[in-house]
């Protein structure tokens, strides 16, 4: 046997039986719904916010109803209050190997049993990795005095470094039963074989709700306000409002469509007030959905959103979702054609023929017998294409069913080329089948407007006064004011370093250095994160295999020794001596010498320590968590280890210390930048775009006065290399200059 | 999609949408599925021969791996790493039910024997809807775990190392398994053949 034939063999019979259009996404994103946030929620211990809400919501132009008695309870989730509630009498709490579990919460309705379950100082390494991701997912078994256990019907969890908390959802408990335990088999994250503790048993016992527990109402619409856009405008609808007192929970469902396998992107959910800026919103975490049922096809995702009070009303949701073709409905995209007995390389054959793509046309314009230089021994056609009014996100191409060697895609503006080979080139009448990725964002949109007198509105304020704004930036692009003579010095970016009209690849896109106003560009090869040394000699970067320092003097490049595969994102201390590293296997922070020596441990905490730059002395290192409300800033005296917190924001990333280690730059939600001091004190909204978003990486310039970031539409791709505009702002006079060149700018030094 | 030559473009699109999945932006992991869903399934669906169940399978593996992302490195490869998490899954899935014949987790001779029995008989192509079904009779004659190391080795190509460091059985037994599988299947292959 040759091993290629069994693989053509099980190639063959998995494609019997798994179709190539198989589209997991909509069923996997109604889970991830239901299963994970993306953002972090405050959670507050119910007992400390069950605020009885007396107000109703009086909806302009919607009916509405608080049906079924059903309640949200802040920190908990959505229960039934027909029947008696009861709680758990008092947290729970066990601690092994300095981890500890606490069964926080938990509610008892006539229908549901939720149970809050808090993981705390678990080791960030012992978290699953590439070497081995057999990592624990307990389903935690609730096992009351007789009977099966009961097994959780859902799950909602919030992971933040080295904690973790989940909400348990599970059937009804019998009234009479007030006792039971609950058996958690692994820590989450644990990997295979187990190194932390396992089977906890944690006693709980549960006691009628107090009297003063009330539960916020939950509005029910009936009907939805009209959704409009999209195919079909009534594929979104909201369902659920719930006032929480600072912000509103939104919920509502999208109707998937017959044939979902049509639609590969979930899509983005956006909000926007009533002028049009774009407003952050986040997953609640508490347990919002209903429980899934395994037996029930399931027709439509839940959505849910989060928002704060004080918006300019109206509220606009938008969904945008993008499609593929053909779908199952769909005619069949095929070409047939024949090469004869004998086809040789170079021959080749004129099509022009269009075919429709879901009203999107395109034009296959020849095929080419053909080798590719990219797969050594492949033998197959290329097929070129016109260039395409549509953005293609991937090509699938199949002749006659054969099993491939590989294929490989190409486009520039002439066109989209595809090159499929195979062990000997394919003879005789040869049949085509096209599928493909395109990116058609078709967007449904839903606005509500909340009831001014009930619903606790603020009035709407103008957008706090930032330097970058929207304005600022049509205005400086409108205008573009000369760079001032002091700002001189190097930046050190990563993009095009030639502009051959290709899609970005090796040979045209890398590591560069360059000058402000875009003169004296040179590419420094493929690598990633580069950073300028502080007296610019040289530049270090990371690869697959370690670190490596290009000198700029005698234009060589050394790895440096004693750095090995998962050293990333190095960062010079500003007096050039030493180099800090994140190490990703053990998610802890290193220093090393340029040339190699005096590599130790600078770092080694429990969290995933993420690097972000030194202290002016050259002492100290900063870096962040992340925390279950956000990110934490800290710092770390290099010597001593002595760790040091400095501030917690509510959004989930810090961008990078200005060059005296005295200033952060961080985004609390991606249209808005903030600059402060390290310890969180001097908070200044430096921009702040409305419908724009404001992205890393981010730059100081040498004087700390200016920093350079990218701004992005929403749709732009977030892909390296894709060319997005970059500001120059003042921290200093709020002035705005638009970077007139293109590339991911790592640092600046002078 | 399948066993695709991948350009670089590819690579560094994956590598955005692990960072990108690691800052919880949920459009890294919808680029992970579009990207690896087919392959995934096909080998969960050899290993369980039910499509339902490998769909579900590997839609828990992309959950995993929604958790378990802060702890990847994206400068390696994410395709190794998620199949192998599909393959163990998909593994233990089978276990659990009793949709399999069962097996011990050793290798068995007999059952090893009736596949190359069964596969030795026919005279056809390999790529006959015939010898397809025979093999696909045959699998179903081998617990979960010896199927898996059948699809490791040849739907995904990993190599005998790379298997036995990944079995958590021991390396003898499957090599064993491996060369007693490839020795039969030889026969039968080469001169169908010829």
């Amino acid at each position: 046997m040759n091993d290629k034939r069994m693989k053509d063999a099980l190639e063959n019979l998995a494609r019997r039986g798994v179709p190539e259009n198989t589209n997991l996404w909509p069923e996997l994103s109604a889970k991830l719904e239901r299963k994970s946030p993306m953002t972090t929620l405050r959670t507050r211990p119910f007992a400390a916010v069950l605020l009885a809400l007396i107000v109703l919501l009086t909806l302009s132009g919607v009916a509405y109803a608080i049906g079924r008695s059903l309640g949200y309870i802040p920190g908990v989730g959505i229960v039934d209050q027909s029947t008696p509630l009861r709680v758990l009498a008092e947290p729970v709490s066990q601690t092994r190997d300095g981890i500890t579990i606490t069964v926080t919460d938990a509610v008892l309705s006539a229908d549901r049993t939720i149970v809050v379950v808090k993981f705390e100082n678990v080791p960030v390494d012992k978290l699953p990795n590439q070497e081995d991701n057999s990592d624990c997912y307990p389903n935690p078994a609730l096992q009351l005095l007789q009977g099966d256990p009961l097994q959780p019907l859902g799950s909602q969890g919030n992971d933040w470094g080295a904690g973790s908390e989940y909400h348990y959802t599970y059937g009804a408990v019998p009234e009479d039963i007030n006792d039971a335990t609950l058996f958690i088999g692994c820590v989450p994250g644990d990997v295979s074989p187990r190194t932390l503790p396992e089977n906890w048993e944690l006693p709980l016992r549960f006691v009628a709700a107090p009297p003063d527990m009330t539960a916020l109402p939950v509005i029910e619409y009936a009907p939805t306000p009209a959704a409009t856009g999209g195919a079909d405008s009534n594929q979104i609808t909201l369902t659920k409002v719930i006032d929480v007192g600072d912000s509103y929970i939104l919920m509502g469902k999208f109707a998937l469509q017959t044939n979902s396998a049509g639609y590969f992107t979930p899509g983005m959910r956006t909000l926007l007030d009533g002028n049009g800026n774009f407003l952050p919103w986040k997953m609640p975490q508490d347990s919002v959905f209903p429980p899934s049922n395994p037996n029930e096809q399931i027709t439509s995702e839940d959505w849910a959103v989060q928002v704060d009070k004080g918006f300019a009303p109206p509220l606009t949701i938008k969904l945008t979702r993008s499609k593929s073709y053909p779908n199952a409905d769909d005619a069949p995209l095929v070409y047939e054609f024949d090469a004869g007995a004998n086809p040789q390389i170079g021959d080749e054959w004129q099509v022009n023929q269009t075919f429709d793509a879901g009203g999107h046309p395109f034009t296959l314009q020849s095929i080419q017998a053909a080798t590719n230089t990219d797969m050594p021994g492949a033998y197959g056609y290329q097929f070129n294409f016109a260039p395409l009014d549509i953005d293609i996100t991937n090509l699938y191409l199949s002749i006659n069913d054969l099993q491939f060697m590989g294929y490989t895609q190409n486009g520039n503006t002439d066109g989209f080329g595809y090159f499929v080979g195979y062990s000997e080139l394919p003879k005789g009448k040869l049949k085509v089948s096209f599928s493909l990725e395109i990116r058609d964002p078709q967007e449904w949109t839903l606005q509500w407007t909340p009831d001014d007198a009930s619903a606790n509105i603020v009035t709407p304020t103008e957008a706090p006064q930032a330097c970058l704004t929207t304005d600022s930036w049509q205005a400086a692009l409108a205008n573009p004011a000369p760079f001032p003579a002091n700002l001189t010095g190097k930046l050190v970016a990563y993009g095009r370093t030639v502009e051959d009209g290709n899609d970005p690849n090796p040979a045209n896109t890398g590591m560069f250095t360059i000058n402000l106003d875009g003169s004296d560009k040179q590419a420094l090869g493929q690598g990633m994160s580069p950073m300028r040394s502080p007296d610019g000699s040289k530049v270090v970067y990371f690869n697959f295999d370690g670190l490596y320092l290009v000198d700029l003097t005698s234009n060589t490049t050394t790895r440096i020794p004693n750095t090995a595969d998962g050293d990333n994102f190095p960062r010079w201390s500003p007096d050039g001596k030493q180099i800090a590293f994140f190490h990703t296997l053990d998610a802890d922070l290193y220093v090393i010498n340029p040339d190699g020596s005096g590599l130790r441990r600078a770092l080694q905490g429990i969290d995933a320590e993420q690097l972000l730059g030194w202290t002016s002395d050259s002492r100290g290192l900063y870096y962040f968590v992340n925390t279950q409300n956000g990110a934490e800033l800290r710092s770390v005296d290099i010597e001593t280890e002595g760790v040091t917190s400095l501030f917690e924001h509510d959004g989930y990333y810090f961008f990078d210390v200005s060059p005296d280690g005295k200033k952060i730059a961080y985004i609390s939600h991606p249209n808005n930048l903030y600059v402060s001091n390290v310890d969180g004190t001097g908070r200044e909204l430096i921009g702040f775009m409305g419908n724009l978003f404001i992205g890393p990486p981010v730059a100081w310039s040498p004087d700390g006065n200016w920093l350079i970031v990218t701004i992005r539409k929403p749709e732009d791709p977030d892909i390296a290399g894709f060319p997005l505009p970059h500001a120059l702002v003042s921290v200093t006079d709020c002035q705005v200059i638009p970077i007139p060149w293109y590339g991911d700018i790592f640092n600046w030094v002078p | 999609m399948l066993s695709g030559y991948i350009w670089y473009k590819d690579n560094v699109d994956e590598t955005q949408a692990i960072q990108r999945l690691k800052q919880g932006d949920i459009s890294g992991l919808e680029y992970l599925v579009a990207r690896h869903q087919v392959k995934a399934v096909r080998t969960a669906y050899l290993i369980t021969r039910d499509l339902g169940l490998a769909e579900d399978i590997v839609q828990d593996s992309f959950l995993q791996v929604f958790r378990a992302i802060r702890g990847f490195d994206e400068t390696r490869s994410f395709e190794p790493w998620f199949m192998r998490s599909v393959v163990n899954a998909a593994v233990k899935t089978m276990q659990r039910s009793a949709r399999h014949v069962q097996v011990g987790e050793e290798a068995d001779e007999s059952l090893l024997a009736e596949l190359a029995a069964r596969v030795e008989s026919v005279e056809a192509q390999v790529e006959s809807i015939e010898v397809q079904n025979q093999i696909w009779d045959a699998m179903q004659k081998l617990s979960p775990r010896q199927r898996a190391v059948v699809v490791q080795r040849y739907f995904l190509e990993m190599s005998e190392k790379e298997m036995a460091e990944e079995a958590g059985s021991s390396v003898g037994t499957i090599k064993w398994m491996l060369n007693a599988a490839r020795e039969r299947l030889r026969g039968l292959l080469e001169r169908s053949e010829a």
